[in-house]
């Protein structure tokens, strides 16, 4: 277990080497430089900034400064947030995006698998087709039309939560929704798909041949079978949802995360860029790894 | 005259497909004694195993779907039993093992408690009684150590010891009647003989009936007390193991039996087959199903079913041949006298 340890953590640091760097370079090959964009500088001020930030030194010789800075956990300043670092930009934004995702998550979660293990029970009845709509739904309302919605009718018609923003828990309820939907529908569908695949395994068969009745077979032999492909899923979920979403964020005018990974692109904030695909990429190896460890506490042949 | 422990009269299972209805089993009349091992035997897709699926109610409804007749428990019928009521049977008066132990057992609980669940549901023991009763099970059926592999999880086990965990749980409340469909097929052959082994030492022990599965010829000879034979969802012989193996009355049950390897035969000997496939379920033929492979094969038999003759006490063929005006066939030689 510790030798396996070991080795995953190694992995992971060359998985996260090979993404900064690849990611470096990639970004490089963007036209154009970050104080061409917004704001109208001339061409000697231009070069000046560039200069002050040592984008004109050979790349080589700018990645091997911005990879030692890395690893002593120093992300560099924002290109763009003037005196800000990339650390205290990532350290403000993401426990909001964190609570959002895990609110959402915790939501989704339970609901999901519920709705999935009912559906899958009564397959092709009444039940099983309110879910399906359910997480057809939910997968394909996109999360701008399901948050203005809620804001029509929550805020606007029934003025019963407030629009947007992020200071009471009453704020957090319209998003917390309309991200959960997805997630709960995408859950439902995974879960359900697992449930009947384990219904038709002959181990449930040798269940009932026992005398065991419906609902224990359900529970003691049916579920844990069923959640694997939901670990699975569950992972890179984690990670995603608690590095925000933009569409959402945006529209509820939450201070998250989830915008800067749009905007530090698009205003060619390299070293904005380069920390949040970092923290990213960490953050989702981690995941992956707690999966691979949870793997074996369901499944024990896959037990390490 | 022994005990009957279970009597199958006219049984008749179909599958509603979008191909449409597929019907597995046709009518199959059959009788269990107590303490007996009953064969029924027959190539793959004849409806064995739907058959005493059905017996248990274990064939899911839909699409499978039954039809007609009457299945008799200890001269209580049981046809109409709710799922609720069959609990109460299942695992403690009829259980079944099946044919792949590597799929049987649900990999992510233990052994032990794999056995304790049916224990626990039908006596109601204690749990300290309840693992005793568990290692006493393990320890019957051939597992080593049974205290410490009670722990175990089935990935832990080979093939044949997983059947014998199976055995175990078949076995653990004592039922009067087990249905082994193809016990031994997924295993090795030494294996396998000490699957059988085991099988048989436990009938004695606690004088269960057997009703096996197989098509296996070689099994059958080792097991068996009485034979059936299906063909295409139909019994088309029955009779106790000498008569099936001695004097077979059906062409299809001679053809069987020809087709068995056998250390006498030359190397240049080239093996019997029956020629063709098994006939379809979805359209089944009007007369004898076997007719088109039969080189026997009369007028009547495209035309009509062949009704049970019986040949002896305790042996019976539906074959056109064994009706009193059909000309006499010497099935050995292959000629009509």
């Amino acid at each position: 277990m510790a030798k396996y340890i070991v080795k995953r953590l190694l992995i992971s640091v060359i998985t996260i080497w090979l993404l900064a760097t690849i990611s470096f370079f990639l970004l490089r090959t963007l036209p154009g430089n970050p104080f061409q964009t917004n704001q109208i500088l001339s061409i000697e001020m231009q070069e000046k900034m560039m200069t002050y930030y040592g984008l004109n030194r050979p790349l080589l010789e700018q990645y091997i400064t911005y990879l030692s800075n890395l690893i002593r956990g120093d992300m560099g300043y924002s290109l763009k947030y003037t005196n800000r670092t990339v650390n205290s930009i990532i350290k403000t934004t993401f426990p909001i995006s964190a609570s959002l995702g895990l609110k959402a998550l915790a939501l989704a979660l339970p609901i999901g698998l519920f709705l999935g293990v009912a559906s899958a029970k009564k397959r092709g009845q009444a039940v099983d087709y309110a879910c399906v709509f359910i997480s057809v739904l939910g997968v394909s309302i996109p999360s701008f039309i399901l948050g203005s919605f809620l804001q029509y009718i929550f805020a606007l018609k029934l003025k019963i939560l407030p629009m947007a923003q992020w200071s009471t828990p009453l704020h957090t309820i319209l998003p917390t929704i309309a991200l959960a939907l997805s997630l709960l529908a995408t859950l439902t569908r995974v879960m359900r798909a697992s449930m009947l695949e384990v219904t038709t395994q002959d181990y449930v068969k040798t269940a009932k041949a026992k005398g065991l009745t419906e609902s224990k077979i359900t529970w003691s032999h049916q579920i844990r079978n069923a959640m694997v492909p939901i670990l699975t899923l569950l992972g890179p979920m984690v990670a995603t949802v608690l590095m925000g979403t933009f569409v959402i964020e945006k529209i509820f005018a939450i201070p998250g995360l989830g915008q800067h990974f749009v905007n530090s692109i698009t205003g060619l904030d390299y070293t904005m860029t380069m920390g949040l695909i970092v923290f990213y990429g960490i953050f989702m190896v981690t995941a992956n790894f707690i999966v691979d460890i949870a793997y074996g506490f369901v499944d024990p042949r896959i037990r390490i | 005259m022994s005990e009957r422990i279970l009597n199958i009269e006219n049984l008749k299972v179909s599958f509603d497909t979008y191909a449409g209805e597929v019907e597995a089993v046709r009518g199959v009349s059959f009788h269990v004694n107590k303490g007996e091992t009953l064969a029924i035997v027959g190539e793959s897709g004849c409806g064995k195993s739907i058959t005493v699926q059905s017996i248990m109610k274990l064939v899911p409804m839909p699409p499978g779907r039954l039809k007609e007749g009457t299945i008799e428990y200890l001269s209580t019928d049981i046809t109409a039993y709710s799922d609720k009521k069959m609990q109460h049977l299942r695992g403690k008066e009829m259980s079944m093992i099946f044919q792949d132990p590597m799929t049987s057992l649900n990999p992510t609980m233990r052994i032990g408690q794999q056995i304790l669940e049916g224990v626990k549901k039908h006596t109601g023991l204690k749990k300290k009684e309840a693992e005793e009763q568990i290692i006493r099970l393990l320890t019957d059926v051939g597992i080593p150590n049974p205290d410490k592999n009670m722990l175990r999880y089935p990935h832990m086990f080979s093939g044949g010891m997983r059947q014998r965990v199976m055995i175990a749980i078949a076995l653990a409340c004592n039922p009067k009647i087990l249905f082994a469909d193809e016990p031994t097929t997924a295993l090795d052959v030494t294996t396998q003989a000490q699957i059988l082994e085991l099988m048989n030492a436990l009938k004695e022990k606690f004088g269960t009936s057997i009703v096996l599965i197989t098509h296996d010829l070689g099994i059958v000879a080792r097991m068996a007390d009485r034979v059936a034979v299906m063909y295409a969802g139909k019994i088309v012989e029955t009779g106790s193991a000498h008569d099936i193996f001695y004097t077979p009355k059906h062409p299809y049950t001679f053809g069987l039996l020809k087709s068995l390897p056998s250390m006498d035969l030359s190397k240049e000997t080239k093996l019997e087959i029956i020629p063709g496939t098994p006939a379809s379920l979805i359209n089944p033929p009007k007369g004898c199903s076997f007719a088109d492979r039969c080189k026997y094969a009369m007028n009547v038999c495209n035309r009509l079913e062949p009704p049970e003759n019986e040949i002896s006490q305790g042996h019976a063929g539906s074959c056109w041949l064994l009706d009193e005006r059909a000309p006499k066939v010497d099935l050995i030689k292959g000629e009509i006298l």
